[in-house]
């Protein structure tokens, strides 16, 4: 077997053991777990020489019907790297968090089966098999989120199953446009071919792509299911679905993009544009916010928008996209290392209080050396501090832009410039606001009588995550050079020096911080808090704002859902109801009331040929029968009074033997007719 | 002498139903023994005849050239009888356990083995004359089955059921009768019979494939004819899985399959333009099977009403009338058979262990029947189309076939409709496996007995089988698609 298959399948062969073994004994199990992600991430950096020195592949043939094949370049290895580390962590995490949870055996099945479904995701060269994988993992994922059962995790689970459903169906659109055109799967190959098409297929066939990978790399407007699927799910889990699963959408973006549509321009500016959009959203949002979970989860929006920044970048810079790309998995692993830490840490306040919200643990962290500390390296991080990760990729990406700037001289970049500034600024007041609210002020009811609720053993995987952010930090050049290696890197030279600490990037992250502490002070802290005598409430003016998805996307599938299935209602019962009607026309009619006049009598033999007394008779006759006519009319008549099915009853009777013999003759003729008619 | 051997699957089911119908010849202690038996032995006389070489034609009776009873074997023809054969092996095990909750086991039996033996003969007859007698034996062969209940309501869904079956079989009639003027020949060829394209009267064909494709269609399920189908989930619910999800429907597949490629040829359904009269009904299927079956609480009226959806995926894929196609829908009739009498298992567990019939009684009972709930959920995946499940497989040959028709609205349907179908069967896994549970009294594992339990975990894996490695089925099915076109 294949190291690749090998890594592959670990993880679901130890979901499956690890559920036996967990309803045997639950310690074992969670070691067996720990045990088992430790060998997958050391197998993933056993990889590291070989895939540097060449790009490894290898394929099965006849599984699925297309063969699965698998792919691992230095790109993939980056993320399959911080998939590998991410799940050791969150598992090691899970051990000392999930304990107080219902289901813990379900949980661990599930999280290794997105570990496993994740890793094919980022291995696949086939598009089926990418598809495969992806759909597997929202699936996984999802009993993930709605691990709590209740009714916020129910809601949250489906707004997120039925996007991710619905991106991947529109995904496998895709993937039959391109099989129909292309007529391969392989990923590789499809980019060689894809160029003979016109123009409009290709960009429907990104449409469909970047709208089916974007779902899971919330981007607007199909961000909805994020910060409800965040905010529910567990902690690690939380952790793992911002820092990789999030990642796997970007991965099909850099894929459709770089891959399949060979860095098409004008996709390009869309996802360059997307990404200016994200940043300023997610940030407006995440500074709004009053629980910490939603806090991080629209800062991960924001984030994502930097890295679609990158992306869209990727093929704006033409020749040197080579940048633009390491810039962006520089930032997709620098994202992932700190929002790890971040949603870890988050998750460690959750264990002590279950209660996520500022308005009920301000003050809580004040003596909490040891969690503040580590708190406090991961917003460095994020927010891109000279000397933490984050500093590193939002340099390279403002570098980016600014070469952008310089090749195009569009105006376009000079408002990029102006929102990556702005959006790191949002960053900043977000961070701040949450350590200031947490960490910073004083609460007297948190003061000495809460002890820790776990043990110290669970903050090990912060400590871990807060040395990868510093050692990047500090010796980015060195990390790059292992990031891209030098292996493949779709065919993109690189530059050949890299220069972070440079007096213009120093200066940039400085304007950003100031910039970010006048919104803390101007916006945050006079518009988003009220004060009480002793307290602060931390408001959220976005709850009465126009939701996406509570008033638009739901009563317009609402609606179009109810018209839809009234038609279909109606037909399916259209053939008996017009049956039904028809029979209760015909039982209508039946019964009316027909009222019969009485016949009126001549008497032939008492006309006298005399002019008068004819004349007489005659009027006497008239006003004979007028009086019976008008008695009838006026009801006062008691005559007969026929129901319609009577009378027609009584003229079937009278016609029967003729309409009998015409309706038989009817039939005859025809028969006779289709015989000739078909003998002809 | 060789060919008489093809009487074997037919008769054995006959005598063997005649046989347990009086309680002298088989003991009431050995009638379930017997039943299986009986079906099992059929299985392998189906293997002895399919594996055959030489049996070519049979014929039983010759009037004329119309009334002419003969049977063949084909590959089509043995991939139905597969397929039967062995979903009818696993559905007598289930009802050996389900039936006793229902009574009258004798009955039920006796009629379960004769329809065998009937859809036994659909699928070896060798023209469309024989196919129609035996298509309507399968309505009088079923009948008992659906009014199992013998309730005032099953007489009147068994009323129903009769009376659409033979408005479909009038228009078959019609249609045969037609053809058989035109053409005095009605046997099955690959590729439509010899020469049917140089007729000149298209407007006569045209309405002979109509006609005949609408009263097979009834059995189908197809809009506006499908009605009688959540109607007859009144029966026990083997019936249920099997007659009504596989063979009685799926008997209207194959005819769907027999007179649109074997009679009239798909190069003359294109000329015809046969397929764009039907396509807006199919469509119209597909789309309010799904639509329908989200407002079911009932849970078999919801697998019902999902029935004809599906149906609707595979008559789409017969009238696309290209090779791709051709194998998406077969392929699709198989794995639907396969999906579908695993769900309809599930649910008959549900209602045997628990008596419960609605999607709202269900929270929390995947915890107690977790088996029973992951089979299911496995099932659903796979009639949602999300790989590596057999599901998907047929789904993505369908979407192939669809944009070799360049018909790229079939396969926004297609996935429209899965997204349907995802929505109304995810929700009855979670309801199981994530929704808190209600006050339950009955404590433990609440999986059913194992004779249930079995055929279940076995209809799964093959559901996983057959998505992993589905070449070996397709190569099966190509050699029908090779023969046709």
């Amino acid at each position: 077997m294949n190291q690749l298959t090998i890594i592959l399948s670990i993880p679901f062969i130890s979901a499956g053991m690890s559920y036996l073994l967990g309803s045997y004994n639950e310690k074992i199990r969670d070691a067996f777990n720990v045990i088992v992600t430790a060998i997958v991430f050391l197998l993933i950096i056993s990889l590291y020489p070989k895939v540097s020195a060449t790009t490894m592949e290898y394929s099965i043939s006849d599984i699925m019907g297309t063969g699965l094949h698998l792919k691992m370049d230095s790109f993939r290895y980056a993320l399959v790297f911080i998939s590998g580390l991410g799940w050791f962590l969150g598992t090691m995490f899970s051990t000392q968090y999930i304990t107080r949870y219902k289901n813990r055996n379900r949980y661990y099945l599930f999280f290794m089966l997105t570990y496993g479904f994740t890793l094919g995701v980022f291995m696949a060269d086939n598009l089926l098999n990418l598809f495969t994988f992806f759909e597997g993992m929202s699936l996984t994922s999802y009993a993930l989120v709605i691990h709590d059962e209740d009714n916020y995790s129910h809601d949250a689970g489906i707004s997120y199953l039925s996007m991710s459903l619905a991106g991947g169906l529109i995904l496998l659109m895709g993937i039959f446009l391109v099989f129909d055109y292309t007529k391969t799967l392989e990923i590789g190959e499809i980019g060689k071919t894809i160029q003979l098409l016109t123009q409009v297929k290709q960009y429907i066939i990104a449409g469909l792509f970047i709208i089916g990978f974007g779902i899971k790399a919330s981007m607007f407007p199909l961000h909805t299911w994020l910060p409800k699927a965040y905010a529910s799910a567990p902690a690690p889990a939380t952790a793992i679905l911002s820092a990789i699963l999030l990642k796997t959408g970007l991965f099909g973006v850099i894929i459709t993009l770089v891959e399949i549509l060979n860095a098409n321009l004008a996709v390009s500016y869309v996802v360059f544009i997307i990404g200016l959009i994200n940043i300023m959203l997610g940030g407006i949002m995440a500074i709004m916010q009053r629980n910490i979970k939603r806090i991080i989860a629209y800062s991960s929006m924001s984030q994502t928008g930097f890295m679609l920044l990158g992306i869209g970048m990727i093929g704006i810079l033409g020749d040197d996209g080579g940048f633009a790309l390491i810039a962006t998995l520089l930032y997709m692993v620098n994202h992932a290392v700190f929002k790890l830490l971040l949603f870890m840490a988050a998750g460690i306040i959750y264990m002590y209080f279950k209660e996520m919200s500022l308005n009920k643990i301000w003050g809580f962290g004040k003596h909490k050396i040891l969690l503040k500390g580590l708190f406090l390296v991961g917003i460095l991080g994020i927010i891109g501090f000279p000397g933490f990760n984050g500093f590193t990729s939002k340099t390279l990406i403002h570098e980016a832009i600014l070469e952008a700037q310089h090749l195009t001289h569009y105006f376009i970049f000079e408002i990029a410039e102006l929102i990556f500034y702005l959006g790191g600024a949002l960053t900043v007041a977000y961070m701040l606001k949450l350590f200031i609210a947490v960490f910073v002020k004083e609460n007297k009811e948190f003061q000495g009588q809460y002890k820790l609720k776990f043990r110290k053993r669970a903050l090990l995987p912060l400590f871990i995550l807060a040395s990868i952010i510093i050692f990047i930090g500090l010796f980015p050049v060195y990390f790059i050079g292992l990031l891209s290696g030098t292996g493949q890197m779709f065919n993109y030279t690189l530059p050949l020096e890299w220069s972070f600490f440079t007096r213009e990037s120093l200066m940039s992250s400085f304007l950003t911080m100031s910039f970010g502490i006048m919104i803390y002070t101007l916006i945050v802290q006079n518009h988003l808090v009220i004060k009480m005598e002793n307290q602060m409430i931390y408001v959220n003016p976005s709850y009465k704002w126009f939701s996406l998805e509570d008033n638009l996307y739901k009563p317009i599938i609402k609606s179009v859902f109810k018209t839809l299935s009234d038609i279909f209602k109606y037909l399916d019962g259209w053939l008996l109801s017009t049956a039904r009607l028809a029979i209760k026309a015909g039982s209508a009619i039946g019964s009316f009331d027909v009222k019969v006049l009485p016949k009126l009598e001549w008497d032939r033999y008492t006309i006298d040929l005399e002019p008068n007394k004819i004349r007489e008779n005659i009027k006497e006759k008239v006003t004979e029968s007028k009086e019976t006519i008008q008695n009838s009319v006026s009801d006062k008549f008691n005559g007969e009074s026929l129901k319609m099915k009577d009378i027609i009853e009584s003229y079937k009777i009278k016609l029967s033997g003729i309409t009998f013999s015409i309706f038989l003759l009817g039939i005859v003729i025809v028969l006779s007719y289709i015989f000739i008619f078909i003998k002809k | 002498m060789n060919n008489l051997l093809i009487l074997l699957p037919l008769m054995i089911p006959i005598f063997g139903s005649l046989s347990m119908a009086f309680s002298k010849i088989i003991k009431d202690k050995y009638m379930k023994p017997a039943a299986v038996l009986i079906v099992i032995v059929n299985f392998f006389s189906i293997f002895l005849i399919n594996n055959q070489v030489n049996i070519e034609v049979l014929h039983i009776i010759k009037m004329n050239e119309f009334i002419d009873i003969y049977f063949r074997v084909d590959q089509l023809g043995k991939l139905f009888s597969y397929m039967a054969g062995s979903l009818w092996i696993i559905t007598s095990f289930y009802s050996l356990e389900y039936m006793k909750h229902e009574g009258k086991e004798r009955r039920y039996f006796t009629f379960f083995i004769l329809t065998l033996g009937i859809v036994m003969g659909i699928s070896y007859s060798g023209n469309l004359f024989t196919l129609y007698i035996y298509y309507e034996l399968l309505t009088l062969s079923t009948f008992p089955l659906v009014i199992h209940a013998d309730s005032s309501e099953a007489l009147q869904i068994g009323k129903k059921y009769i009376i659409y079956s033979f408005v479909g079989a009038t228009f078959i009639i019609l249609g045969m009768m037609i053809l058989f003027s035109i053409t005095g020949n009605l046997n099955f060829t690959g590729g439509g019979i010899s020469d049917i394209v140089l007729y000149p009267d298209k407007t006569l064909l045209l309405i002979s494939f109509l006609s005949m494709f609408i009263g097979f269609g009834v059995k189908a399920a197809m809009v506006p004819f499908h009605s009688w189908l959540p109607a007859a989930m009144v029966a026990p619910t083997p019936v249920s899985a099997l007659l009504h999800a596989v063979a009685v429907v799926k008997s209207g597949i194959f005819a769907l399959l027999r007179t649109t490629y074997y009679i009239f040829g798909p190069v003359l359904v294109k000329e015809l333009n046969g397929d764009k009269f039907l396509i807006p009904l199919v469509i119209a299927t597909i789309i309010m099977g799904s639509m329908i079956a989200l407002h079911q609480e009932n849970l078999k009226k919801r697998l019902a009403y999902s029935t004809i959806s599906q149906l609707g995926y595979i008559i789409l894929g017969i009238l696309m009338l290209n090779p791709e196609g051709l194998i998406g829908a077969i392929l699709h009739m198989i794995n639907h058979a396969v999906i579908k009498i695993t769900l309809f298992f599930v649910v008959g567990s549900i209602t045997y262990m628990t008596g419960k019939k609605y999607i709202n009684e269900i929270h929390g009972l995947g915890k107690k029947m977790q088996k029973t709930f992951l089979v299911f959920t496995v099932a659903a995946i796979s009639l949602v189309g999300i790989p590596p499940t057999n599901g998907f497989v047929s789904k993505w040959m369908l979407g192939i076939g669809a944009m070799d028709a360049g018909q790229v609205l079939y396969i926004i349907i297609l996935l429209f409709s899965a997204f349907l179908t995802a929505a109304y069967l995810f929700p009855i896994a979670v309801e199981g496996f994530f929704k808190k549970e209600e006050i339950m009294t009955e404590e433990g594992n609440m999986d059913p007995p194992k004779m249930m339990m079995v055929p279940m975990v076995v209809l799964a894996i093959t559901i996983i089988f057959l998505g992993l490695f589905p070449n070996g089925l397709i190569r099966f099915i190509e050699v029908i698609v090779q023969d046709v076109f």
